[in-house]
């Protein structure tokens, strides 16, 4: 018997895999949304960046150009203008590797895991990507904080210095690519999955579901 | 991870969520710790030279002793591997991040440590030798598809990596509960 729940088991593992594998490949291979993506993000980053300049008179403004955007589909550089007659800084974001890829695999394991109906998978989904596109975007600002805070070469805004020790662990640990780009969506999943795991078992006990067996 | 929950008895949903949340946190506060470690900012005080150099030329070292098998023109010199390709160990090349993850996740669980340090040792050296075996297929991508190289490196390689952390875990934690059965821990397949 319990060979047999551990070949069904792993039957259930490839099957997940495969699925995942499937989905997250053709996110990851679609590079059409890249011009719209960075468009978005750029019109995003502006809005919660203001227009109007910091107490320091630097001003922030992010910018993906159709030109640029021929060249770099997935780019959104961020443009720093300090005070003055002074050339502006430009700082390059990936937001294919930073934002698009984490949220493809969370997207994808989402849609790959069994779970009892699609209303799960839309709530997980739903839920899933809430959380995740504020925390990536919390992530993108640890380096532009710490960089704009004095360790660039233009100084919008003063920071202690335990502030640029965790700005700059976090940004180690969490932010700098490839390391846990795809770490963060696979807790961020595996930690809704126990959520609606443990709901759907408290509201009908008889068909408890889990990660690799949700079709009850 | 995804063992924990695929092995939960179907009346073991009061245990779980408190193994759940109790593991969760050891697992964070480690993880925490071991980030911070690794990550400290030691050039805003004043260090002049990053205090993994020694070990990453170590890891160049042993990663270009693996590529030399493969062609003897591979030299090593510091922590760069140059032959028909180039590549520099740099942090983060070190896949340090899903050794981290694996080690909070095996110090976590709770099982005996005599299980914990084989568990440790033994998925520490696989992902090690995971890690090397991915830097040789960098440089064996770089020198016959250099194009593909961006892609390989910055995005199918990392997957491949966290999915065998992911998966060496559940592995691993199926060993761990091997023991757990008589303290309430689930027990796969039984």
């Amino acid at each position: 018997m319990r060979e047999l729940l551990r070949h069904w088991m792993r039957q259930r593992l490839v099957g997940f895999l495969c699925a995942f594998l499937c989905v997250f490949a053709g996110l990851a291979l679609a590079h059409g949304p890249g011009p719209v993506f960075s468009k978005a993000h750029a019109a995003l980053g502006n809005v919660l960046v203001g227009r109007n300049a910091l107490a320091s008179g630097v001003k922030l403004h992010f910018e993906a150009s159709d030109a640029e955007l021929e060249a770099h589909p997935w780019r959104v550089t961020l443009h720093i203008q300090p005070a003055g007659r002074v050339p502006a800084v430009l700082v390059p974001i990936d937001v294919r590797s930073l934002l698009y890829l984490p949220m493809a695999a969370f997207v994808a394991l989402a849609i790959a895991v069994r779970l009892r109906s699609l209303r799960e998978h839309v709530k997980l989904l739903a839920v899933g990507l809430a959380i995740l596109e504020p925390l990536l975007l919390l992530l993108v600002a640890l380096p532009l904080l710490s960089f704009l805070g004095g360790t660039g070469p233009i100084r919008a805004f003063s920071l202690s210095r335990p502030t640029h020790v965790l700005l700059q662990i976090s940004y180690r640990a969490l932010v700098v690519p490839p390391g846990m780009a795809y770490a963060l969506p696979l807790f961020l999943w595996w930690s809704l999955l126990m959520t609606i795991n443990r709901n759907g078992t408290q509201n009908s006990p008889s068909r408890n579901t889990n990660l690799l067996d949700g079709s009850a | 991870m995804a063992g924990l929950a695929a092995s939960e008895p179907a009346g073991g949903s009061r245990t779980l969520p408190k193994l759940g949340l109790r593991f969760a946190l050891v697992y964070l506060a480690i993880a925490a710790v071991l980030f911070s470690i690794y990550g400290f900012p030691f050039e805003l005080f004043g260090a002049r030279s990053d205090w993994l150099a020694g070990y990453l030329r170590l890891y160049a070292k042993v990663a270009g002793s693996t590529l030399r098998l493969f062609d003897p023109s591979v030299v090593v010199s510091g922590d760069r591997i140059d032959g028909r390709f180039a590549l520099q160990i740099v942090r983060n090349c070190d896949a340090i991040e899903v050794n981290i993850l694996f080690v909070s996740a095996i110090l976590a669980f709770p099982a005996p440590w005599l299980r914990r340090s084989i568990a440790l040792i033994a998925g520490l050296a696989a992902l090690v030798l995971a890690n090397i075996a991915r830097i040789c297929l960098l440089y064996g991508v770089g020198v016959y598809r250099p194009t593909w190289f961006a892609t390989a490196h910055e995005e199918i390689l990392p997957l491949v990596l966290i999915a065998f952390t992911a998966l060496s875990f559940i592995g691993w934690a199926s060993y761990l509960t091997g023991s757990g059965r008589a303290r309430g821990l689930p027990v796969p397949g039984a």
